[in-house]
């Protein structure tokens, strides 16, 4: 029997929601600064609605929900999911304001591949845009990054039982430190400790590329927001084409593959546990999918013969493929270069890479790699099991932080995820072969989208069919949340319209 | 009629709808219609940069004429092939070059263009105008080969420049604050000073228990 | 606090000098805790260094085979 949520539910995800609507207001203020000191007035208002908006609505639902309840698991994963939605439409105004979209869904779209940190866009004359709007653009992929609840979390709630399972909602569930506002504050330390140090980094490595010290800073921000919260979005359209330079671009390998790591492994590697780096089952998983990915992309480039010596290989090769594994979708060749000179076996051992992804609880995607590893030690434990005497018990133990047992709970709860990402992909690729792309290509794209990667072969652009764009949004905001607290927000509605 | 707390929470939850509502349809009211679509324009390259990126191979090395709009910056670079000091700049030759978004033109798609290496880097001194969000950039010609996959420059898809020409000079963007924006931006920002208003006791109230229970 | 011992901290004592004490960031960045965070931020760099030196050698076995 399905039962109606209680009067107290609504009020509850009510005032939860309306505390992160007023997160994403305050995070307006920063492109509102931006814009007056470069003296950016147009945008300076464009935000000052957008913030006044925020802070109307957000505020608005805090005072009109009135309740002293805390968040249950149902109402815990509705916020979470359900706030996206708002933050996506609220954040889109600034967008839609500067003239820079076809439409208020494209703004949308945008705005919802910032939260993800996919990084495919629909923006239109990127070259020529504000300092205000790009700063809010990469903005939204480091908050997004974190998690919109994660940022909340700091400022706007208590370090309640109910914020936890909020935390969780998100797609995080790793306790760093005992109790939730500790291991939030524990991510932002590792987050800005890691901003300080990176912009500081590529600062120096623009102006010795030749760009001027204002502009160096704005683009080594952005370029470090870009890639550690494995975003992709890049100040110019051109993307990390834009810089030629090879020390360029190892600085934002590094940067992309700490931010692809687990928030926890990091915790555990900054606190002495450093050799957690090669043990970790999440690293091994990522480590061998890179260097799978690189021989098959490899081959591909070297039978089409498009590169003239190793050093221009080893770069392209791994930077994509990094790029795709990580989630990232920073790309050193132009997109549809993708489709004309890597061809179909470097765009399969792209896809894979993004299928596979990043780390749990961290800023990447795809189905992770713990998943991954998970499974196939569960594949390897019941092959021993087919030559094992019968009654015997094997217990198999995997290696996160600290060993854990590969309980059959696990592997099942595991094996449902993969499954719902891979039919995810398929149906991503049936859409656009139906809608008239190649199926390679589809897949490519959709594959990018819902593992949160951002990379393109030219699929994505302002004249794409509107249902697609529609789907991709979708895509992009389920694979971030890994489906869980999405069917939440969804069996919540059923329980709203058949309950009883 | 007296004020009980029942009334007064009617009140202010009817003022909160209100507000907030209010709000809404201001932002609705005020976005600006979309821009028109972009008049057909047409690419002043024989190649253009969508050409070159489709069928690269085709064009290896050969020697070939780029027009584009000078887009960012010229980034001089210390290593070039003949010792003098080469630079990076960017053209696109996209519908943006002569109207950007900004200037007032329509939409057409992406921003597409080509990366050229200049040799020596003083040739790029000619160019005054980068395309930004405050400049239309310098409409520059070169002539130069194209390279696939240059393996000078690790492998990135560029133009080797011998020559450059600026075809038309750019220029300073003005952007005009418009007054419905200015109004609507003042008015909301009252909204949301009245919504933190009529709430102030609560709201303090639950920021002093979140700070509290760190 | 930990005293000064000479010692490295042990991984457990970092954790619960952060934990005992009421949180506040000031636990978080005790200054005896920056030391092991600027390692931890180089080992992970190296990681990621390594990573590239492999596709190198990938890159210049790819050459030799396939000329």
């Amino acid at each position: 029997m399905i039962l109606r949520p209680a009067q107290s539910s609504y009020r509850v995800i009510g005032k939860y929601s309306g505390k992160v609507i007023t997160g994403v207001g305050l995070l307006m203020t920063i492109p509102m600064v931006t814009a007056l000191a470069m003296r950016e007035y147009n945008a300076f208002f464009d935000f000052v609605i957008g913030c006044a908006l925020s802070m109307v609505i957000g505020l608005g639902a805090q005072a009109f929900f009135r309740t002293d309840k805390d968040l249950n698991w149902g109402e815990g994963l509705v916020v979470s999911a359900g706030s996206w939605i708002w933050a996506v439409m609220l954040a889109a105004v600034p967008y839609w304001l500067s003239g820079h979209y076809k439409s208020f869904l494209d703004a949308c779209f945008d705005t919802m591949s910032g939260f993800t940190t996919t990084g495919l866009l629909l923006v239109q004359d990127l070259d020529h845009m504000s300092y205000a709007l790009n700063m809010w653009r990469h903005l939204i992929t480091y908050a997004g990054g974190q998690g919109i609840v994660v940022i909340a979390l700091t400022f706007l709630f208590k370090g309640t039982a109910g914020a936890y399972k909020m935390y969780v909602g998100e797609g995080k569930d790793e306790r760093l430190l005992p109790n939730v506002i500790q291991t939030a504050r524990a991510i932002w330390l590792v987050s800005i400790v890691y901003l300080g140090v990176g912009t500081l980094v590529l600062t120096v490595v623009n102006m010795f590329l030749g760009i001027a010290p204002v502009r160096a800073f704005f683009m080594a921000t952005w370029a470090f927001m870009g890639a550690w919260s494995t975003g992709g979005f890049a100040p110019m359209s051109y993307n990390t084409v834009y810089y030629h330079s090879l020390i360029q671009e190892v600085v934002t390998i590094i940067i992309m593959v700490a931010g692809s790591m687990n928030f926890a492994l990091h915790w555990a590697v900054w606190t002495g546990k450093r050799k957690e780096i090669y043990k970790n089952i999440e690293i091994q998983s990522f480590t061998t999918g890179v260097i799978v990915f690189s021989a098959l992309a490899m081959v591909g480039l070297m039978r089409a013969g498009i590169y003239p010596d190793a050093m221009a290989l080893a770069r392209k090769t791994l930077y994509t493929i990094i790029s795709g594994a990580t989630t990232t979708g920073v790309s050193i060749v132009y997109a549809r270069a993708l489709v004309t000179q890597w061809g179909p076996i470097g765009l399969v051992a792209i896809t894979l890479s993004m299928m596979i992804g990043a780390s749990a609880c961290s800023t990447g995607g795809g189905i992770k790699g713990i998943r991954v590893g998970i499974m196939f030690k569960a594949f390897v434990q019941d092959v021993k099991q087919t030559i094992m005497p019968e009654n015997s018990i094997m217990r198999t133990k995997y290696h996160h932080i600290k060993d854990s047992d590969l309980t059959d709970e696990l592997i099942k709860g595991t094996g449902m995820i993969v499954l719902l990402f891979l039919l995810t992909y398929l149906f991503s690729a049936v859409l656009g072969l139906l809608c008239g792309y190649d199926f390679t290509q589809a897949l490519f794209e959709g594959v990018s989208a819902i593992s949160n990667t951002g990379l393109s072969c030219g699929v994505t652009s302002p004249s794409m069919p509107e249902v697609m764009k529609v789907a991709y949004i979708i895509f992009m905001w389920v694979g971030r949340l890994e489906f869980v607290s999405v069917f939440a927000v969804g069996a919540h509605l059923i329980a709203v319209f058949k309950g009883k | 009629m007296r004020w009980t707390k029942a009334r007064k929470r009617v009140v202010l939850e009817t003022a909160i709808v209100f507000m907030v509502v209010a709000a809404i349809l201001l932002v609705f009211l005020i976005v600006r219609k979309p821009g028109v679509t972009g008049t057909a324009w047409v690419n002043p390259n024989k190649y253009s940069s969508s050409t070159l990126i489709e069928t690269p191979k085709k064009f290896d090395g050969k020697a070939i004429e780029f027009t584009g709009e000078a887009v960012g910056e010229s980034m001089v670079r210390s290593a070039g092939k003949n010792g003098a000091k080469g630079a990076w700049i960017h053209l696109n030759d996209d519908a943006y070059m002569n109207h950007g978004v900004e200037a007032g033109g329509g939409f057409n798609g992406y921003n597409s263009g080509m990366a050229i290496w200049v040799e020596p880097a003083s040739l790029t001194k000619a160019i005054e105008h980068y395309g930004r969000y405050k400049e239309n950039g310098d409409i520059v010609r070169i002539a130069g080969t194209f390279n696939a996959a240059c393996a000078e420059h690790g492998g990135d898809m560029d133009i080797h420049a011998t020559g450059i020409e600026i075809v038309q000079r750019g220029k300073t963007i003005t952007h005009k604050v418009y007054a419905w924006k200015l109004i609507s931006a003042l008015f909301l920002v009252i909204l949301a000073l009245a919504m933190l208003a009529i709430n102030r006791r609560r709201f303090l109230k639950e920021q002093i228990a979140v700070f509290m229970n760190r | 606090m930990v005293p000064f011992t000479g010692k490295k901290q042990t991984r457990e004592e970092v954790v619960n000098t952060q934990t005992r004490k009421h949180v506040g960031f000031p636990a978080l960045t005790a200054r005896e805790n920056w030391g092991h965070y600027f390692a931890g931020m180089a080992t992970e760099a190296v990681y990621a260094l390594l990573l590239f030196a492999a596709g190198i050698l990938m890159a210049v076995i790819a050459f030799a085979i396939y000329r």
